[in-house]
């Protein structure tokens, strides 16, 4: 007695759901997904000094005015060589502290433009103050 | 007279095997979005932070001061008035006294408003305050 061969075909599993649920995670993942880069700058505010004296005493003060004209120490100093004027300062004395005076209606971005540049000379520690 | 019969594949396999390079493509966006992004919880409002070359990390912490163009306050994911922000972060700092709280403000605001926050902190014994800017190249 012969009994008929029985063919047995793979059979493959369907790939449409699995597409839909790799859709739906790409759209997920594109709508949630955030591509900035966030860094920080330390702005702790310094303790308050008692006069005007002590808190200026062995700092250098760099004070941006509203239109964002800098002077370093009382001399107007260009944004462009702002980095050298600072770092020939601390050369001189390398403990002194960078003092940052914005002026109260300047734009925070202005103000951060000034720091990076600051810390391109490899300034860290300054504060800002009122 | 031979005549050759051709059999062709099935419609189904056929139309499976095309979409195997869309699936293909597909996989390898899923692969680069969850390999480059990064999920965060969104913020209370829109804020946009200024821009940077300064490469110090980003801090991990809950306490995130925002701080939007038209003065609009939230501290901690909840919204705020500027009166109130000093009480709040009282109570934050009575809980976690070593805290660093991450200001996020927008770029347009004034310096003097920051300065007010940076100052309401440090006097509600905030020991480190940083604050938050996209870097860029």
């Amino acid at each position: 007695m012969q009994f008929k061969k029985v063919l047995k075909t793979r059979r493959l599993v369907s790939l449409t759901p699995l597409i839909d649920v790799v859709f739906i995670l790409l759209i997920f993942f594109m709508l949630a997904s955030n591509f900035s880069q966030w860094s920080t700058i330390d702005v702790s505010a310094p303790a308050p000094s008692k006069n005007v004296q002590e808190k200026m005493e062995g700092t250098i003060l760099v004070r941006i005015s509203e239109q964002g004209r800098i002077d370093v120490g009382g001399k107007p100093v260009n944004i462009a060589s702002i980095s050298a004027f600072v770092s020939k300062a601390l050369k001189e004395n390398p403990d002194q502290k960078v003092l940052v005076k914005p002026h109260e209606n300047l734009p925070i971005q202005k103000m951060v433009d000034i720091l990076d540049l600051l810390r391109d000379t490899g300034i860290t520690n300054f504060s800002i103050i009122r | 007279m031979n005549r050759r019969i051709q059999f062709s594949k099935s419609s189904s396999q056929d139309s499976e095997e095309n979409v195997l390079p869309l699936i293909n493509i597909v996989f390898l966006l899923l692969i680069f979005f969850l390999w480059a992004g990064t999920l965060s919880m969104p913020d209370l409002f829109y804020v946009r932070p200024p821009e940077s070359i300064n490469e110090n990390p980003d801090v991990a912490t809950e306490s995130i001061l925002l701080i939007s163009h038209d003065n609009r306050y939230a501290f901690r994911n909840q919204h705020v008035k500027f009166n109130d922000v000093a009480s709040l972060v009282r109570q934050s700092i009575q809980q976690y006294p070593e805290q660093t709280v991450k200001i996020k403000v927008d770029a347009d605001i004034n310096t003097g408003k920051l300065i007010d926050i940076m100052e309401i902190l440090r006097d509600e014994g905030v020991k480190k305050t940083v604050l938050v800017t996209e870097q860029t190249n």
